[in-house]
């Protein structure tokens, strides 16, 4: 089993923890707890109360919460030395989403009060949250629009390049470095398991990409983005 | 520093005293365009009374009617320039705040800081129930 590092020796770059002193830093050290979360294991439930801020040290996670017709919707993915859980955290609310680990994952968990007093020590640390919800906000208007604008072929091109851009690929250069089910892609793009089976077809005879199980292959990340309707 | 500090507890503000206040408020009329998606952001706004619709290629967004900064999520994604479109809906009072101002006022409160994380939380939580 892998053992946790203290947080001076986290070598995450981009972490909403950058902006920490050394102090800080080794604040968030003493006062952190730390856990092992087998894959599909939750981290936290939808409508649980929240007591604090979870960090990534190693592993990847899905947010999802439960739609009016019970069918899960993903908001979100995390990946090491992403956080989770602060939206609850800032709103006084229960937690908004369910967090699921979707491989073997080790995450630290630091208390709202540890943390909201590191916010009022250190202007830059409430000015990186501020910019996480930004982002939440931006990515959840985007993913309405794309409902209301965007055919499911766009969508489901969409969530391929939103787990690219995620979690990267694996060692090949071309396979997503995460599995996940068709039920998994169809929760992203809002649609369901059947037509994400048949669009994924129709996107592999376009060479837009390969299918080989459960691994996608984007052997074309330009003809996908096209596919996607984005062009940046 | 006297515009962060008057803005440090602004939210409690009411309108009449924004008027009387060294802030720059601006009145507008329903079915005005208050800014445009790719207009250059130089401004944050500040909702203080009135109804406004957010819109992003033409689609309706949000509706904001309570007490709102405007202009935020293109600001922190380091965006240059807005990302959607805002419209009176009803006639408005909307403080225009600079960005340098605007920055300087966050770094100057924490109060003001928990108030936009607070809004951006529901405002995440609306956009995800629609």
């Amino acid at each position: 089993m892998t053992k946790i590092p203290a947080c001076s020796e986290c070598n995450i770059e981009d972490s909403i923890f950058c902006t920490l002193t050394p102090e800080q830093t080794e604040f968030i050290s003493e006062n952190k707890g730390s856990n092992f979360y087998k894959k599909g294991q939750a981290v936290f439930y939808e409508g649980n109360q929240s007591h604090g801020l979870f960090c990534i040290f190693k592993g990847k996670v899905k947010l999802s919460k439960l739609g009016e017709n019970g069918k899960e919707q993903v908001i979100r993915f995390a990946k090491t030395g992403n956080i989770l859980g602060y939206r609850s955290l800032f709103s006084n609310e229960p937690y908004q989403a369910t967090a699921t680990v979707l491989e073997d994952s080790y995450i630290c968990h630091l208390s709202k009060e540890k943390y909201t007093s590191l916010m009022r020590d250190n202007p830059k640390l409430s000015w990186k949250t501020m910019q996480l919800l930004a982002k939440d906000l931006k990515s959840a208007e985007q993913h309405l629009i794309n409902i209301a604008q965007k055919t499911v072929k766009e969508r489901i091109a969409e969530a391929l390049l939103l787990l690219q851009s995620t979690f990267g690929y694996t060692e090949d250069g071309e396979s997503l470095s995460v599995t996940l089910t068709r039920s998994e892609i169809a929760d992203i793009a809002g649609t369901t398991t059947e037509t994400t089976i048949r669009t994924l077809a129709i996107l592999g005879k376009e060479n837009a990409i390969k299918l080989e199980g459960k691994r996608i292959i984007i052997p074309d990340l330009e003809a996908l983005i096209k596919i996607a309707g984005l062009y940046d | 520093m006297q515009l962060a500090m008057s803005l440090n507890s602004f939210h409690q503000i009411t309108e009449k005293q924004f008027i009387h206040s060294n802030l720059d408020v601006i009145k507008i009329k329903k079915n005005t365009v208050l800014f445009s998606e790719n207009n250059k952001l130089d401004y944050i706004f500040f909702l203080s009374n009135g109804e406004l619709i957010i819109k992003i290629n033409k689609h309706k967004l949000w509706r904001v009617n309570d007490k709102e900064f405007i202009g935020i999520t293109s600001y922190f994604t380091d965006e240059t320039s807005y990302t959607y479109t805002v419209e009176a809906s009803k006639n408005s009072t909307i403080v225009k705040i600079e960005v340098d101002d605007f920055k300087e006022a966050i770094n100057n409160s924490i109060e003001l800081s928990n108030f936009i994380m607070d809004s951006l939380c529901k405002r995440i939580k609306l956009t995800l129930q629609d």
